[in-house]
């Protein structure tokens, strides 16, 4: 059973007076263990794409199902729930917490969900990334790369069965973006989560199990491995 | 509940203390908005609910008081002494004296000490310990009592018996000898008391007295009618021109008057409302909005709105009790000095009084308190409830709402004019029940307009309009602070507005007080085209009206060099049961020039002749509007029973 599934979606952002469709009857499915690649010139949805899949954002038709569960139409709090048990969301620029430290920023949404042992599993994780050691450090004492793994660390720390990806190597030079991309299959293989992951990097594209190309907010080309 | 306390703890408290500047000031911010509040709530109420007038210094508890226009003749109080009716009659004199060493006015009060010798507030003094009492009894010996350099005064005033003090009254200037000090701690004004002979004598107003109190004897039954019918027995014993009012009426009227004041102050403690609540709502919704990106982040990591709206709250209500704890006792000081201010005002511009206590209440400290902590939860609360209630990718995405209302603002724009429109024509609205209630609309609306519907788009236009001349002469980072102000439209709008509200707060104050001046100064103008203006020392108060010797104007008039001299006489009257001011000249000096401005457009020349030797009088266009009279009515009735020139 897929884990991700679009149906049919489309988004339509609204500026200035002017519709822009970003999203134009998109469907998809992402199984757990599998790993998909969202390529495609700036512009053409990606990132939208991974916001509706992410319960960020909502479809302007059609539907998007996480776990089954639908989420336009269903309440805030079921919503805040499936955020915080069922997804990890690795942002473009990071978005991490600049007043909090690396450990604080992992341990945020197990904290959110009011789990215990939130200091262990925080730096087991970092461990896991590659970042022991560096625990007690603010985002701004750490590299580019360094962040994008606490980032990473923070999306995965939940156990997620979905893990959402824009453009994580976009800010890298391509060694540190090769290793995230690694680090990032390795995961997704050892919890079997649902991986959606927008980039520009052929090496990604070349990783992922499944290739959708995007044009102007249309699937405008699918590759399985 | 852990988890709860760690995540409020790093997300709320911890970037607080990360930022003590901005934290620093968030409170201040706070805390003046409170102090404002509390400050304007208590400086109203001391300033005006307890208005202490002189007259009811050492008045003890009377039934009526008799007065006329310039005094009443001596030989009334004899005739109201001898009725078989048991009152108990007390002529009294009142005026101000000026204390030389301090520059201070304080009441003159004249008393009949040998009939008051068992005065109440006199004989307080009595009660004092043994060394005191000695001295008080020694005070009131019959030698001292009427001589013309003896003195009592109240023990705030911090004299001995024996000490000296130098007086200006009047015009002259002369040393008195304290002969006693009675208590005037508890609430009663400061006064120098002197036997009434000697206070006429310093006066220069021999056979007349201010004013006369009576009281008469207690009466079983209904005492209302039996007080009225007293009433009616007075005046007809007395000859018209002589008033006979309860006790008390005067400063009742007094009172009255300053009750358009005192609207004035409440209205004004609205307004610091308004504008501590708009100070605390800026600077709290601008530190929720800063941290949007921040709210989109955890809702992303799965917060709920319920965690980001009791974190928020949690915080405001933090920073609300954090000022008001600073903020209450500032606004305590700063009500002080307000209190200070407005009793100098009303002075200067009604009557010589006394601001009361402050009264510090717990009320008062609450209403400070649920100001602050309320408007800091509620200014909280919109922002964080707005990022709450988006989709999480919006409230990540800064600059949404800056940019929604760059759209709007024309059409906002549109209902500003139509706003403004309204007031203008509210403003022509005459007042209702003496009140301008469509002013206030008025007022209201103009705000409302300027400061939430023009402000985005006048922002807007005039960082635009500036940028260009700042790049040219301020370089690039000025560009960019006008760029980075623009951008962040709605927290500029906030800001601008409450500056305008502050500003525009300030001037109606200024107008207030300052067009009062204006009257004055432009009315001696006119009246008094004169280089020189002498008056006795002391307070310039609205009512004390201190003579000149004639024979000191005389001897102006024989100095060389000296054109003119125009003398004019001022006294305190009331009329139709308000106060008012009756003030008389030379009319037949004719090398005065008028310049008087008449609103019927009638020549100076004209108007004068009509007043010499006649019962004709001009009033005051204010006078016309509270009285509702105009030329010609014959309304006035004045009765000056022939008085010696003072
Ligand atoms: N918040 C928004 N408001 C208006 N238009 C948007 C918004 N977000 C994205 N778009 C538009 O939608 C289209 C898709 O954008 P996006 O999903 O960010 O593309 P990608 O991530 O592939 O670069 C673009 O044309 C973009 O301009
Ligand atoms: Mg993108």
């Amino acid at each position: 059973m897929a884990l991700v599934e679009l149906r049919n979606v489309i988004k339509d952002y609204v500026s200035d007076d002017q519709k822009v469709r970003a999203l134009d009857g998109v469907s998809l499915c992402v199984a757990p263990g599998e790993v998909v690649a969202l390529v495609g010139r700036s512009g053409c949805g990606k990132s939208t794409l991974l916001n509706l899949a992410g319960a960020m954002d909502f479809p302007t038709a059609g539907e998007v199902l996480i776990d089954g569960h639908s989420t336009s139409g269903t309440s805030d709090e079921q919503l805040t729930r499936l955020r915080r048990d069922k997804i990890g969301f690795v942002f473009q620029s990071f978005q991490l917490l600049h007043t909090l430290s690396a450990a604080e920023n992992v341990e945020l949404p197990l904290l959110l969900a009011g789990r215990s042992g939130a200091r262990e599993s925080a730096f087991d994780r970092l461990r896991a990334v590659g970042l022991d050691g560096l625990e007690n450090r603010f985002p701004h004492q750490l590299s580019g790369g360094q962040m994008q793994r606490v980032a990473i660390a923070r999306a995965l720390v939940n156990a997620p069965k979905v893990l959402l990806a824009d453009e994580p190597t976009g800010n890298l030079d391509t060694l540190t973006g090769n290793a995230i991309l690694e680090l990032l299959l390795r995961l997704t293989r050892e919890q079997r989560t649902a991986t959606l992951v927008a980039t520009h990097s052929t090496e990604a594209a070349g990783i992922a199990d499944v290739v959708i190309t995007l044009r102007d907010g249309k699937i405008a080309d699918l590759k399985r491995k | 509940m852990r988890a709860r306390l760690t995540l409020f703890w790093r997300l709320m408290i911890k970037p607080l203390a990360r930022e003590p500047v901005r934290t620093t000031l968030t409170i201040l911010a706070v805390a003046l908005g409170v102090a404002v509040v509390l400050a304007m709530d208590l400086a109203g109420h001391a300033a005006t609910g307890s208005f202490h007038s002189s007259l009811e210094t050492l008045s003890g508890e009377q039934n009526f008081e008799v007065t006329a226009t310039g005094g009443v003749p001596e030989n009334l109080v004899g005739k109201l002494v001898s009725l078989p009716y048991g009152w108990r009659i007390t002529p009294r004199m009142e005026d101000f004296a000026v204390l030389a060493e301090l520059k201070k006015t304080l009441p003159l009060i004249g008393l009949d000490l040998i009939a008051e010798s068992n005065h109440p507030a006199l004989n307080k003094s009595a009660a004092a310990p043994d060394e005191k009492k000695s001295a008080a009894s020694a005070a009131f010996s019959l030698e001292h009592l009427s001589a013309r350099e003896s003195i009592w005064v109240g023990n705030s005033l911090g004299k001995r018996p024996g000490d000296k003090l130098q007086l200006f009254i009047n015009d002259r200037s002369a040393t008195y000898i304290v002969r006693g000090v009675y208590p005037d701690a508890n609430g009663s004004e400061c006064a120098i008391v002197m036997d009434i002979a000697a206070a006429q004598l310093a006066l220069s107003r021999t056979g007349r007295v201010d004013r006369v109190y009576i009281r008469v004897p207690q009466t079983s039954g209904d005492t209302n009618v039996a007080l009225d019918e007293w009433q009616r027995r007075a005046q007809r014993i007395l000859p018209e021109g002589i008033q006979v009012r309860p006790a008390g009426a005067s400063t009742n009227e007094n009172r009255k008057m300053l009750a358009a004041f005192r609207w004035n102050l409440e209205l004004l403690s609205y307004i610091a409302l308004v504008v501590g609540a708009f100070l605390i709502y800026n600077t709290i919704s601008v530190s929720v909005v800063r941290r949007r990106a921040e709210i989109g982040i955890a809702r992303a990591l799965g917060a709920s709105r319920r965690q980001i709206l009791g974190a928020f709250l949690g915080e405001a209500i933090f920073i609300g009790i954090a000022g008001a704890l600073i903020g209450i006792p500032l606004g305590r000081l700063m009500a002080s000095g307000a209190v200070k201010l407005m009793g100098v005002t009303v002075t200067a511009l009604y009557v010589t009084s006394r601001p009361g206590e402050i009264a510090f209440t717990l009320w008062s400290a609450g209403l400070a308190l649920i100001v602050g902590a309320g408007v800091t939860l509620l200014s909280a609360w919109s922002p964080a409830y707005e990022a709450a209630h988006v989709p999480p990718i919006e409230a990540l995405a800064r600059g949404r709402r800056e940019f929604e209302l760059r759209v709007t603002k024309t059409s906002r724009l549109g209902i500003a004019l139509t706003l403004a429109l309204v007031a203008t024509a509210a403003s022509r609205v005459p007042p209702m029940g003496g009140k301008p209630i469509f002013g206030y609309i008025a007022a209201l609306l103009a705000v409302a307009a300027g400061g939430v519907f023009a402000i985005p788009a006048f922002v807007d236009f005039a960082m635009n309009a500036v940028s260009h001349p700042l790049q040219k002469f301020l370089g690039v980072e000025a560009l960019l602070a006008s760029r980075s102000l623009s951008g962040s439209l709605r927290r500029t709008s906030v800001l601008v507005a409450a500056l305008c509200t502050a500003v525009a707060m300030m001037t109606a104050v200024g107008i207030m007080v300052g067009s009062f001046r204006q009257t004055v100064v432009a009315w001696m103008d006119s009246e008094l085209p004169a280089d020189l203006y002498l008056r006795p020392v002391g307070n310039p108060s609205a009512d004390q009206h201190p003579t000149i010797s004639p024979q000191l104007s005389d001897a102006i008039t024989r100095l060389p060099g000296v054109r003119a001299v125009q003398r004019l006489r001022a006294y305190e009257i009331s009329y139709q049961g308000l106060p008012a001011t009756l003030g008389s000249m030379d009319l037949d000096n004719r090398q005065i020039d008028r310049t008087t401005d008449f609103l019927s457009g009638r020549s100076t020349e004209s108007v004068l002749t009509e007043l010499r030797g006649a019962h004709n009088v001009i009033v005051s266009e204010p006078f016309t509007y509270k009285h509702h009279v105009k030329a010609g009515d014959v309304q006035m009735y004045i009765t000056i029973t022939p008085a010696n020139v003072a």
